[in-house]
């Protein structure tokens, strides 16, 4: 009976547990929401018939309506005014404080990014057990704790209040734990495969991101809900959710308008409509951010800072004019026109086109060529910059030493910057040729008689292209990290001297913080030197090669995104089409890293002052 | 000081954009047009020789020419050319390589030749060795006209074979005799990187399919119809294949790790790391002049052929002359006269003998005859008998196919995975096929009316 209370008491104070159970629950209503969305559409379809009936106003809205060429706007308009009301709601509650949204931590992000690699690389069967040893073992580790156990295993098993000094490393094991629960959701809800993992990382994200946030508890507290359940918050709701109806079926037709809805016709497969449903989502965001910018306002206070205001609300327009023109023309028309080409099936000069709505995207999801071109940019990009970063910064320092030439040494490692990759290219397949006229092999089997197969061996190749990039990326990174080093101040590595740090505590301490605004800086343009700088050096040296699968119908293991977006896009004869779809994915991508950098790295940066 | 030398700066670009102002206003009489090559490179001989045919023909007719020339392959000529045309500013005459011929007329970018030469012109085109004139036929016409026309051949190190203790004068000659030959070579004492090299190109693989009388595509290699189908599967490729993955697993063949990669091959060659090379009649004078620089002795044969049953002759590759849509009726005769003059029967002749490319018109060859060229040059023949000998059907008319450089690819990949790889030569080939037909398929949805 004690027993039993004893568990009890757990159920209701821990608030770790209960967050889980909510949060669990969540998720299989968001998955039932997914899975039944075509029920749910056709419930929606009938309350909208049932309408039909009545005379007046409505009649004429339902015979509009019921044109049968409409009914892909139809559709397209109820998804947009759902997901608006619902997605407006919750913005405007977290805008008023009733809603608490964990910020995504580096931690859950780690986790996230952890789980996407066990999903796409185990076997379900493992997780399976994994998942199995995982539930045992926090369960046993809660009830040891409550049951007079190991209180100090207990607690450090939770990851909280663990002593300082001692177990605090036992704190991972929950975390794990959540990584074999997450993989395991994932392989359940659905089929494995390589989006479902990418999928799984954002989810798992959040769903980390939400356990591990302490201030997650503040929001079960009865106070909250009191608040919540006042009626202007909702008004405010009701408000909300009537503006994000208007909105977002207004703007999700945005980008379905030039897509003619086509992801709405009976006729789509599944994915392709799931495709869509995404695209209306993130087509209604682009009218509603704005709309909830303006809900949420803050009247500017009168008394306010004004400098770097334009008194004259027209002129900063007429100055931005310029430029505006320039992006008009020669950036946003050109990418709106490969947004849309990337739903037609064009091949240059033909003067046939095919509508082919989201399939480009469908069949590269489901190319396994181009999954693997997709894991080699990735790691191959990784391996890049923190090479290159590395790297960089010890010569940087080597070459800031006071020495006799300084100044030479340090123009002539800047030189590689300055040669075309395409030269580069020239010069890394003269040294990695095999066959017996490449120098590296020349002067290796003189040396050690081997002589390895650089460029046809798949695990080989990439490193070879991978240096390539590191050595013409390099100079630009020293070149930036010298610069850093000459602006740190002297007296603060004096100070840090008198106060005792020996030389590696000066670097890791003061140096390398100090140097922050430049690292970032440099992993950022890196990061997208690495994405689509390198198709020059992959043509030269491999061509995407060598072949992975027999006649490479599995792709090639150094097929780099860009190289694969290059390779079909200028031909005489070439998939414009296709490599639309190709370009736009890489865009999502390099964009997408860009912002998490500037999200979660920048954080880091001291700029000083 | 920072004056001087910013007014300096400001001379020197007035300076670099001043020869083009005055090149386009020397121009104003007469007619005008441009010429794409691809020997764009200072060194390379046959640059200069079509600088002097160039340059008799401009003497002759008052048409200015502007060459062009560039270091990119025919694919990239091709492409460019497509570019230009889309901007309507296109070169007027381009040269472009046979995997052309069926996307090129179908872009709609080029003018038949056929359809605007003179009578005399085209009478003139029956002087075209036949199977040459195959090979550039497309739908019944010759849209192009062809220029510098090759096939391949075997070239051999005389010295190495002297020191294994082969003949010299006896250069094996089919598959099986290049295994035993090899099997020798790499026992001597030698020291080599392998046995033979060539270029990893399927242009090699298609003169094996003609040796054999056996066709690469459907609908007899395209010639009669569109091609709807790649036939990878046939006896005759496995045999190919086959043979090829021998040699590699032996160590007898090895090559530079990147595919048709000519001058990585011919340098491993020429430096003395191979006993054999495969190569084009093209670079015969540039073989020539190596080995004498290096000092060893060229020996040069005809293209080893799968068996000795399989004479039925060998493709012939090379390139010709198109002339782009879009100028003027004045720049277009211009054109036309210009396309015919550097085909003549003296300029292929001349051609020849600077070049290795084989004389392509029957008069050519009698002239050369005349003057005892090949008497004193018996290199020079060995390209010009092979296609002498050819039997002149689909197989040894090359093969019509619009997307044809990607299939060429296709192979070329296929052949990677099996000798690097390890894949065998079975799956290969059925997934090269299903890859090839996939391409066929999409083309003839967008380019077939």
């Amino acid at each position: 009976m004690d027993y039993l209370k004893r568990l009890f008491n757990v159920l209701r104070d821990d608030r770790t547990l209960q967050n889980t159970f909510l949060i669990l629950a969540g998720l299989f209503l968001l998955w039932f929401v997914v899975a039944e969305w075509d029920g749910l559409i056709d419930f929606a379809m009938f309350l909208v018939d049932a309408g039909q009936s009545t005379p007046g106003f409505a009649e004429g809205v339902v015979d509009y309506f019921d044109d049968v060429a409409s009914e892909r706007l139809r559709s397209s308009l109820l998804v947009g005014g759902i997901f608006g009301a619902a997605i407006s709601a919750v913005f405007l509650s977290w805008n008023r404080g009733w809603l608490y949204l964990p910020p995504i931590t580096t931690d859950a992000l780690l986790t996230g990014l952890l789980v996407g690699v066990l999903a796409y690389y185990t076997d379900p069967q493992v997780l399976t057990v994994l998942l199995g040893a995982g539930m045992t073992l926090i369960l046993a580790a809660y009830f040891y704790q409550e049951l007079d156990g190991f209180v100090v295993l207990g607690r450090a098993l939770r990851g909280v209040n663990a002593p300082r000094n001692s177990l605090q490393w036992l704190s991972l094991i929950p975390r794990a734990v959540w990584i074999g629960l997450g993989a395991a959701f994932v392989l359940a809800m659905v089929p494995a495969g390589f989006w479902n993992a990418l999928g799984a990382v954002v989810g798992f994200t959040l769903f980390t991101a939400l356990i591990y946030e302490p201030a997650m508890r503040a929001f079960f507290t009865p106070g909250t809900l009191r608040k919540l359940a006042n009626q202007r918050a909702l008004i405010t709701l009701a408000i909300g959710a009537g503006v994000g109806l208007v909105g977002g079926a207004i703007g999700g037709q945005i980008l379905m308008y030039p897509l003619q809805h086509c992801t709405y016709d009976s006729e789509v497969s599944q994915v392709q409509y799931r495709m869509g449903l995404a695209l209306t989502a993130f087509s209604t965001l682009i009218l509603l951010i704005p709309a909830w910018t303006l809900l949420s306002r803050q009247r500017r206070s009168s008394d306010g800072d004004t400098i770097g205001y334009f008194r004259n609300r027209v002129l900063p327009y007429f100055l931005l004019l310029p430029s505006l023109i320039f992006l008009l023309v020669f950036l946003y028309y050109p990418a709106i026109q490969i947004m849309t080409q990337s739903t037609r099936l064009i091949r240059r000069n033909s003067d046939r086109q095919i509508d082919y709505c989201l399939q480009h995207y469908v069949d590269l999801s489901e190319s396994v060529s181009y999954q693997r071109s997709f894991s080699t940019t990735i790691w191959t990009t990784a391996a890049i910059v923190a090479i290159t970063m590395i790297l960089a910064l010890l010569i940087a320092i080597l070459a800031s030493q006071r020495v006799r030439g300084a100044n030479v040494y340090r123009t002539l490692l800047i030189w590689p910057y300055a040669i075309s990759p395409l030269v580069i290219g020239a010069i890394f397949l003269n040294m990695f040729r095999q066959g017996g006229s490449g120098i590296i092999n020349w002067a290796l089997d003189g040396l050690f008689g081997i002589q390895p197969a650089w460029l046809t061996d798949p695990n080989l190749a990439p490193w070879v292209i991978v240096s390539a990039a590191v050595w013409n990326a390099l100079g630009f990174n020293v070149l930036f990290y010298i610069a850093g080093l000459q602006n740190i101040p002297k007296d603060l590595l004096e100070a840090a001297a008198i106060d005792g740090a020996n030389l590696v505590q000066r670097f890791f301490r003061v140096t390398l913080p100090l140097l922050s605004p430049f690292t970032f800086f440099l992993l950022i343009a890196n990061v997208t030197y690495s994405f689509y700088g390198i198709y020059p050096v992959v043509d030269v040296l491999t061509e995407g090669g060598p072949p992975l699968g027999p006649a490479g119908i599995e792709g090639g293991a150094t097929n780099v995104l860009i190289y694969d977006a290059y390779r079909g896009a200028f031909d005489a004869s070439a998939r414009v089409g296709e490599a639309s779809a190709r370009a736009v994915i890489l865009f999502i991508l390099v964009a997408a890293i860009t912002l998490l950098q500037f999200r979660y790295v920048e954080r880091r940066v001291t700029y000083g002052g | 000081m920072k004056r001087v030398v910013l007014i300096l700066i400001a001379l020197m670009l007035v300076f670099s954009l001043a020869p083009s102002a005055i090149g386009s206003s020397e121009a104003q009489d007469g007619v005008e047009i441009t010429f794409v090559h691809i020997f764009g490179d200072e060194n390379d001989i046959r640059n200069e020789i079509v600088r002097d045919i160039v340059a008799d023909f401009t003497a002759e007719t008052g048409i200015q020419v502007n060459i062009q020339t560039t270091i990119a392959d025919y694919d990239e000529v091709l492409d460019r050319t497509i570019l230009d045309a889309e901007q309507g500013d296109a070169a007027h005459v381009v040269q472009l390589d046979e995997t052309a011929n069926r996307f090129a007329v179908d872009s709609g970018q080029f003018v038949n030749i056929s359809s605007i030469a003179t009578e005399e012109q085209l009478a003139s085109l029956d002087d075209i060795l036949p199977p040459v004139r195959e090979v550039f036929t497309v739908d019944g016409d010759m849209w192009s006209l062809p220029w510098n026309t090759s096939n391949a051949v075997m070239y051999y190190n005389r010295d190495m074979f002297v020191e294994a203790g082969l003949d010299p004068d006896d250069p094996p000659q089919t598959f099986d005799e290049i295994l035993e030959a090899c099997e020798v070579i790499m026992a001597s004492d030698l020291e080599l990187a392998g046995c033979m090299n060539w270029p990893l190109t399927a242009w090699f693989v298609e003169s094996w399919m003609a040796n054999q009388g056996a066709l690469v595509v459907n609908n007899q290699n395209g010639h009669d119809g569109r091609a709807t189908e790649a036939l990878f599967l046939s006896d005759e490729m496995k045999l190919i294949f086959n043979w090829w993955k021998e040699m590699a697993d032996r160590g007898y063949y090895v090559y530079t790790g990147k595919t048709v990669d000519y001058n990585g091959e011919a340098g491993a060659f020429i430096t003395q790391r191979f006993a054999m090379h495969l190569n084009s009649t093209a670079g015969l004078t540039n073989f020539q002049y190596y080995a004498e620089l290096l000092n060893w002795d060229l020996g040069v044969t005809n293209f080893p052929l799968p068996n000795a049953e399989a004479t039925n002759g060998v493709i012939s590759g090379g390139a010709s002359l198109w002339i782009t849509e879009g100028h003027s009726e004045e720049e277009l005769e211009a054109a036309r006269e210009f396309v015919f003059y550097m085909t003549s029967a003296e300029n292929i002749a001349q051609w020849h003998k600077a070049s290795g490319y084989f004389p392509n018109r029957q008069e050519s060859i009698d002239m050369l005859e005349a003057e005892g060229f090949w008497e004193e040059n018996p290199a020079f023949r060995i390209a010009l008998d092979q296609m002498l000998q050819t039997t002149p059907t689909p197989a040894t008319g090359g093969v019509i196919l619009g997307p044809y450089p990607q299939v060429r690819e296709i192979l070329e990949t296929a052949v990677q995975s099996v000798i690097d790889q390890g894949e065998s030569v079975d799956d290969a080939l059925a997934a090269a096929k299903q890859l090839a037909d996939r391409e066929i398929e999409d083309y003839n949805l967008f380019y077939l009316d």
